[in-house]
């Protein structure tokens, strides 16, 4: 009995190690924090993203919103308080505005949109990513297509140190404190009643409309969660970048490369999804660096592959052939 | 006998279909009723209007006095209708009791424990209970049947309706069925709803019964008052060769 029990906690033990060996990491030798901020970002996009998609089948091509919303919210926070109020003050505002802002979206959108088969969700999605480009150009409110640049403001109202201090302590524990939360959540919905009505509404929404649960509820909450993840991310890229660009920033980028590392990692477990985002970030930053601007194509090639040959995500077919072993326990 | 739901003037079209054209019926508390009607009736479109999967074009639903017309299927649900569909829809990658634990955790909105306990009661009752901890796909078709029916058993309803319970079975599993369901209706105090087919042999385990065709309720009465009803003996039974 001991045994069970430690083993329905190992794979949230096994995670939170990975993301402490990687601060540890970032600690001793400070001269790669660039890297490990890299590769925990695709650990915290990863699982953020499976929150939603994981645990309800229903895909969000408009992903990327999120990140941007919270790269603006960041953005706002600076532009309008820095004269203000201090730089801890300003960072933790920026984190609660854009919780406020990228839940608000996900509320107004996943209301209606997740009444929708998965189908129809993800081509609305599609629209929200554009839609929300061209409303910020054409109307040009916050900063309109050149942006928001907020590097000037924290140079003034700060000084160049805290330039450094924000892009990258702050950006760092922003960025770790994400894939922390994300790993507590999944873990939480893995083994919580709102998991197990997610669940029945995965496998069949009728049937858990039937006995009581409410489909609309539980799909609007994983949304909501993973879209303020996803906007924690956004500030912190914010923080290392200190601008966004709506060109950039409503890209189908981020979107894309969380999809890819779901499709390495098998949906709605923890341990998969962590250890696909840190194959990914590794593979794109050695792609990066040894031919430039080819990691793209590759990557097509790497995912085509694995649409073929492993439906289920590499991961989760490890997962099946490891099936009855004393190893598939961790591996949830 | 004091009338737990009520299907007041039901009409429910699909394109010039007309599934149920103007269906009145009351539901007795702690009765057993029989639905009965060839393929194609309405009885299947009935239960989606009375569970509320299916908003009718006409007509009201009302439960305990109450109009539920517009209630969404989980509020019924919670208020205590609960149903089993005729080809079970289980999780099939979980285990027989999380699969019946799911209701009794939304539907009954009991604690995980107490949900637990109640699953292993129902399991019990319908003979399910050694395969608590087996995967719902490893099960053969009628253990399937039985933990659809356990499943929607186990939240307690006041009201249960039973989407063909014995299709498909071999006429000697219809009296054991039949006899179960029967046991249970009585021990839990659950109104039973049930659509049957082998209609002879299973009829006269309820009270009352209900003849559906195109759409209208056509007969209505005890068990032998319909399966003797000369419409129905010739519109319906005269096809059916048992």
């Amino acid at each position: 009995m001991r045994l069970i029990l430690l083993n329905k906690h190992l794979s949230l033990i096994f995670s939170l190690l990975i993301v402490f060996v990687f601060i540890l990491l970032r600690s001793i030798f400070p001269e790669y924090s660039q890297m490990v901020y890299f590769i925990v970002f695709y650990i915290a996009l990863g699982l953020a993203f499976n929150i939603f998609l994981g645990f309800t089948n229903y895909v969000c091509f408009g992903y990327t919103v999120f990140l941007a919303l919270g790269g603006y919210a960041m953005a706002h926070s600076i532009k309008w308080l820095a004269s203000s109020l201090n730089p801890v003050l300003v960072f933790t505002i920026g984190v609660l505005l854009s919780s406020l802002y990228a839940g608000i979206v996900a509320l107004l959108v996943g209301a209606i949109g997740l009444r929708l088969k998965e189908t129809y969700f993800a081509i609305a999605t599609i629209g929200l990513t554009q839609g929300l480009r061209f409303f910020i150009e054409g109307f040009r409110v916050w900063g309109g297509s050149e942006g928001l640049i907020v590097a000037g403001d924290i140079i003034s109202n700060y000084g160049s140190e805290w330039l450094t201090t924000l892009s990258i302590e702050y950006a760092d524990i922003l960025v770790f404190s994400t894939a922390v939360l994300s790993i507590v959540i999944t873990y939480y919905l893995l083994n919580s009643r709102t998991g197990y009505a997610l669940l029945a509404i995965r496998e069949d929404e009728e049937v858990a409309n039937s006995f009581g649960i409410n489909p609309v509820k539980y799909k609007l909450l994983a949304f909501m969660i993973s879209a303020i993840l996803g906007a924690f991310i956004g500030a912190s890229k914010l923080l290392k970048d200190q601008a966004v660009f709506p060109a950039e920033a409503f890209s189908l980028g981020f979107t894309l490369e969380a999809l890819v590392i779901t499709l390495i990692g098998g949906k709605g477990t923890l341990l998969f999804p962590l250890i696909a985002g840190i194959l990914y970030a590794s593979l794109k930053y050695f792609l990066t660096t040894i031919l430039p601007g080819f990691q793209l194509l590759i990557f097509a090639i790497i995912v085509i592959v694995i649409v073929e040959l492993f439906p289920e995500g590499i991961m989760g077919w490890l997962k099946k052939k490891l099936r009855g072993r004393a190893i598939e326990s961790i591996l949830i | 006998m004091s009338v737990v739901l009520r299907v007041e003037g039901v009409a429910k079209y699909f394109g010039g279909i007309k599934a149920l054209d103007g269906v009145t019926l009351d539901i007795h508390e702690n009765e057993l009723l029989a639905i009965i009607g060839p393929n194609g009736a309405g009885k299947t479109t009935l239960f989606n209007v009375i569970t509320g999967l299916r908003k009718p074009d006409r007509g009201r639903v009302l439960y305990m006095g109450r109009d539920i017309t517009r209630a969404p299927p989980y509020k019924r649900a919670q208020m205590g209708i609960a149903r089993a569909f005729q080809i079970p829809r289980l999780i099939y990658n979980a285990s027989v009791m999380d699969n019946a634990v799911l209701s009794c955790l939304f539907g009954g909105k009991m604690d995980l424990n107490n949900s637990k306990k109640r699953v292993l009661e129902v399991l019990k009752l319908v003979g399910l209970e050694k395969k608590a901890n087996e995967l719902a796909a490893n099960l053969t078709s009628p253990e399937k049947k039985l933990l659809e029916f356990a499943r929607a058993v186990a939240m307690k309803p006041r009201v249960l309706l039973l989407d063909e319970i014995v299709a498909g079975m071999p006429p000697a599993e219809v009296d054991n069925i039949m006899n179960l369901v029967r046991k249970i209706a009585i021990g839990e105090k659950i109104t039973v709803v049930a659509m049957v087919e082998h209609v002879i042999r299973a009829v006269k385990y309820a009270d009352r019964a209900v003849f559906l065709h195109q759409g209208r309720i056509l007969v209505e009465g005890s068990p032998s008052e319909v399966l003797n009803n000369k419409l129905v003996k010739e519109v319906y039974l005269g096809e059916i060769i048992e």
